[in-house]
C-alpha cells in the first residue's frame, strides 16, 4: 500500500488560475455583446480573431520554450479580449492579430510567461499598434443606426479636446458614440467589474484611487468631471487593467499608490498633452514602477524581524 | 477584563467537524505499544528500563536533562525491545516496545503530588510528563519557568481548535469543563499569574457557554475568563491567539513570555489538573479518528504508543484503502508513510483520506498577492518562497524567514496551488544551517 507522503497543508482552496481567468473572460462578455449591438458583427469576430491568435501564440511559445503549455489557463484569452476591446471595430484582422502576437510573444512569453511579465500585455500590444499603425487606430467607427451610419466619427475625448463635444451623459454611459469596441459602453463594463468584485477576483484598491484622481484633476482643471469619467479607456483601464495581478502591486497600500499614479498620468496626458487619451500610457508607466512600489510598501512582519546578518 | 483584538490574514478552510458530538470512547488495551522517547521539543529521553523489565501504567521509562519531559509506560506488561528506530513520521528516535499483559495495572508507587512553592509546582508538572498537547509538544514545565526579569501577566488557554476535522479539545472541554477551570485556577495561583483567559473559536458556542457556567458555579470569575474568538484559521496559532486575546505581539525570535503570556492548550491544562488530582502521569491521549476511509469516526482515548493501525481497527476499521493518512489536522498535520506508526503525546487526530488525498498540481505564480493577505504574521510568503528556492540568505534574513510558523495559510490561499510553505520550510532549514556556519566561521576567525 503506497501512502502519499507530502508536506502540509493537505487542504487547498478551491480557486485556481483557470477559474480566475475564466471569471475575467465572463466579465467581459456583456461588453462584447454591447459592442455587437453598437458596432455590428465585426466586433465579436475581431474578438474571436484575437483569442485564436493568442491561443496559437501561447501554445507555440510554450512548445519552443519546452515547458508545459499554459494556453489552457485562459490568461492569454484575457489578454486577447482586453486587447480587442481597445481596437476600433473595423480594425483589419491582420493588424489585430499582429498586436495580439506582439502582446503574447514579446510582452508576455519572452519575459517568462504568466506571472513574469513586467507590462500588461494587452496595454503594451495596444500601444504597439498605435505606434505602428496610427492611421488604422486613429479613427473609430460610429455606432450603427446613428445618422453618421458607417461613417468614422471623432471620439468624445477628441471632441472635448477640440471643443466640439455635445453628447448627453446617457449616450456616454450606453456607449452610443464613436470609440474602441470595448471602451464605450460603461454600463456593461461596470456590470463586469461588479461581477469580478462579487467573485472576489478583484478589489477596488487600485481602481477607486485611479478614477478618483482623474475626477479630482478634472475638477481642478475645470473640465466636465462626468464626461471625463465616462469617456475614453478609463473604465476599461481602471476596472480590468489596473486590477491585473501580475503587473500591479501586491499590497493594498501599493495598489492605492499604483491607482493614484495611473490617475495622475492619465489626467496629465488628457489635459496637458497633445494626445486625447492617456490611460494606456499611465498603466504602462506605473507597471514599470511596480517592483519599486512593492519593495517600498512591503508588509511589516508582525513582531518585527530579528536579523542575523547585518 | 479581556476583550477581542483584531488579527491579520487567515483563511477559512471547510471545517468538517463531523465528530463533534461523538463522546470520547476508551479503546481496548492494545497487545503492544511502541513508545518513542522524542515526543517533545528538545533532547530525546534516555531509556531507564531494559528488555525484560516489568512495567505498570505510569512507570517511568525515559527521562533526561535540560529541555525534556519524562515519558511513562502506557500499558502494563514487559519491555521487549529498546532500540533506535526510524518512524513512519520520518523521525529517528529511541523506541521502547512493551508487550501488554492486558491487565492495565497502575504503578503502585503512584501517589498524589503535593507542592507548596512555585518551584515544587513546576517540578510536579515536569513529573507529569505533560507537553504542549495542541501539537507543538513543547515541555509544559519548561514554559512555566519565566526567565530572570520576565513575568507572566496572563495565562492564555488555547481552546480554539482551528484545524479542520479535529474535535478532541472540544470534547475535552465538554466532558471535563470542571477540570479545565480548576486547572486554570490552580496554575494561575501556583505561578502567581494575575488572570487567565480561555480562547475558544465561536463555532463552539456550547463550549463557551458550558465553561462560563462552570466558572460562575465555582466563583472564579475574577481569575478565569472565556473569550469567543471569530472562527478563522490559524486563530489557534500561539502568536495569533496572544494577539487576539491580549493585543500583544510576540517579538521576532522571542517566546510568548516576552509578551508576558503563558500559553497552554486546553487539554494540557486539563491533564495537568488530572495529574494533581489523581497522580497519573500523561499516558493516554484523546484522538479524533476521522476521514472517509474510517468505519466509525469519533473521539478515542488511546494509550500513547499504540499503533495507528490498531487505533483505526478500534474505530471501526478501514472501509476502503486510504491514499493518505495524516497525524494531526489537514493544515499542519504530518502525512505518514505507513500505518505502523505509534501515537505520540501531541497527536490529536488520525485522518484517513481517499477522496481528499490528491491535491491539485501546482502552476506558475500569478502574483495575485493572496498569500500576502492570508499570512497571519504579515510576512511576504511569495517573496520568502522565491528566496528559499534561490538559497538567497540575505533576502531570507531581510524578510524574516524564521518568523514563519508554517501554518500553511499561504498555500491554502494560492490559486496556483503552489506549496509555498513547503518552500519556506526548506528555506528555514537552509537559513538555520547557514547562519550557524557563518557564526562558527566568525568565531574561528577571531
Amino acid at each position: 500500500m503506497g501512502l502519499i507522503v507530502e508536506g502540509s497543508p493537505h487542504f487547498m482552496g478551491k480557486d485556481s488560475t483557470q477559474k480566475i481567468m475564466g471569471c475575467v473572460c465572463i466579465a467581459l462578455v456583456p461588453t462584447v455583446i454591447a459592442a455587437t449591438v453598437l458596432y455590428g458583427l465585426g466586433a465579436p469576430i475581431l474578438v474571436l480573431a484575437c483569442i485564436a491568435t493568442a491561443l496559437v501564440c501561447e501554445h507555440l511559445c510554450c512548445l519552443i520554450q519546452r515547458r508545459p503549455s499554459t494556453a489552457d489557463d485562459f490568461s492569454c484569452v484575457v489578454t486577447a479580449m482586453l486587447l480587442a476591446m481597445t481596437l476600433p471595430a473595423d480594425c483589419p484582422f491582420w493588424i489585430a492579430a499582429l498586436g495580439t502576437a506582439f502582446a503574447i510573444v514579446v510582452v508576455k512569453m519572452l519575459f517568462g510567461g504568466i506571472g513574469c511579465n513586467v507590462f500588461n500585455p494587452a496595454v503594451a500590444g495596444r500601444v504597439f499598434l498605435m505606434v505602428a499603425f496610427p492611421s488604422a487606430l486613429g479613427s473609430y467607427p460610429a455606432p450603427e443606426g446613428t445618422p453618421l451610419d458607417a461613417i468614422t466619427g471623432a471620439t468624445p475625448l477628441a471632441e472635448m479636446s477640440a471643443g466640439t463635444f455635445n453628447q448627453s451623459y446617457l449616450d456616454l454611459l450606453l456607449g452610443n458614440h464613436a470609440g474602441a469596441l470595448g471602451e464605450t459602453c460603461i454600463i456593461t463594463l461596470l456590470i463586469g467589474y461588479v461581477f469580478l468584485l462579487v467573485m472576489k477576483v478583484v478589489d477596488g484598491w487600485a481602481t477607486l484611487p485611479f478614477i478618483g484622481v482623474v475626477a479630482l484633476m478634472s475638477l481642478i482643471t475645470g473640465n466636465d468631471v462626468a464626461a471625463q469619467l465616462l469617456s475614453g479607456g478609463l473604465a476599461l483601464g481602471a476596472f480590468f487593467m489596473a486590477t491585473d495581478y501580475t503587473t500591479t502591486p501586491t499590497t493594498q497600500t501599493g495598489k492605492v499608490v499604483f491607482g493614484v499614479g495611473c490617475g495622475l498620468i492619465t489626467s496629465l496626458v488628457r489635459f496637458f498633452a497633445s494626445a486625447p487619451e492617456g490611460v494606456a500610457y499611465s498603466i504602462l508607466f506605473m507597471n514599470m514602477l511596480v517592483p519599486l512600489i512593492d519593495k517600498f510598501f512591503a508588509p511589516k512582519p508582525e513582531g518585527g524581524v530579528k536579523r542575523a546578518l547585518v | 477584563m479581556f476583550s477581542l483584538h483584531k488579527t491579520k490574514g487567515g483563511v477559512h478552510p471547510p471545517q468538517h467537524k463531523d465528530t463533534r458530538d461523538c463522546p470520547v470512547v476508551y479503546v481496548q488495551p492494545p497487545k503492544q505499544v511502541r513508545i518513542p522517547l522524542n515526543m517533545h521539543i528538545g533532547a530525546p529521553c534516555t531509556p531507564c528500563v531494559s528488555v525484560g523489565d516489568h512495567v505498570y501504567v505510569g512507570t517511568l521509562i525515559g527521562d533526561g536533562t535540560g529541555l525534556c519531559a519524562p515519558i511513562h509506560a502506557s500499558i502494563s506488561g514487559t519491555v521487549t525491545s529498546v532500540a533506535t528506530e526510524e518512524l513512519p513520521t520520518g523521525q529517528t528516535a529511541p523506541v521502547v516496545e512493551i508487550e501488554g499483559d492486558g491487565k492495565m495495572e497502575q504503578d503502585p508507587n503512584i501517589t498524589k503530588p503535593t507542592y507548596t512553592t512555585k518551584e515544587e509546582f513546576i517540578d510536579c508538572v515536569r513529573a507529569s510528563g505533560v507537553v504542549g498537547l495542541g501539537g507543538a509538544s513543547f515541555p509544559t514545565w519548561f514554559k512555566m519557568k519565566a526567565p530572570e526579569g520576565k513575568k507572566f501577566d496572563y495565562l492564555v488557554v488555547n481552546g480554539m481548535e482551528c484545524e479542520p476535522f479535529i474535535t478532541s479539545d472540544f470534547r475535552q472541554m465538554m466532558e471535563h469543563a470542571g477540570r479545565v477551570i480548576d486547572g486554570c485556577t490552580r496554575i494561575v495561583e501556583a505561578l502567581d499569574i494575575p488572570s487567565a483567559v480561555i480562547g475558544i473559536e465561536d463555532n463552539k458556542p456550547e463550549a463557551v457557554e458550558l465553561l462560563n457556567k462552570t466558572i460562575a458555579e465555582k466563583g472564579v470569575g475574577d481569575k478565569v475568563e472565556v473569550l469567543a474568538v471569530p472562527t478563522k484559521y490559524p486563530a489557534g496559532g500561539e502568536k495569533v491567539l496572544i494577539m487576539a486575546t491580549t493585543g500583544r505581539a510576540v517579538p521576532a525570535g522571542g517566546l510568548p513570555v516576552d509578551a508576558g503570556c503563558l500559553v497552554m492548550n486546553v487539554t494540557s491544562v486539563s491533564r495537568v489538573e488530572e495529574y494533581f488530582r489523581y497522580g497519573e502521569p500523561l499516558v493516554r491521549k484523546t484522538i479524533t479518528v476521522a476521514g472517509d476511509c474510517v468505519g466509525k469516526p469519533g473521539n478515542y482515548r488511546v494509550p500513547i504508543g499504540m499503533n495507528v493501525r490498531d487505533v483505526i481497527e478500534e474505530a471501526g476499521g478501514l472501509t476502503k484503502e486510504p491514499k493518505k493518512v495524516l497525524m494531526g489536522g489537514p493544515m499542519m498535520g504530518r502525512a505518514i508513510s505507513s500505518l505502523d506508526c505509534p501515537v505520540l503525546k501531541a497527536n490529536n487526530a488520525i485522518l484517513c483520506w481517499d477522496d481528499l488525498a490528491v491535491l491539485p498540481e501546482q502552476s506558475p505564480c500569478i502574483k495575485c498577492g493572496r498569500c500576502v493577505r492570508a499570512c497571519p504574521l504579515s510576512l511576504d510568503p511569495c517573496g520568502l518562497a522565491v528566496a528559499s528556492n534561490n538559497h538567497d540568505l540575505v533576502k531570507l534574513d531581510e524578510l524574516g524567514v524564521m518568523n514563519c510558523m508554517d501554518c500553511g495559510s499561504c498555500a491554502y490561499a494560492c490559486p496556483a496551488h503552489r506549496r509555498i510553505n513547503n518552500a519556506i520550510r526548506n528555506g528555514k532549514a537552509f537559513y538555520r544551517t547557514e547562519t550557524r556556519r557563518l557564526a562558527e566561521e566568525a568565531k574561528g576567525g577571531n
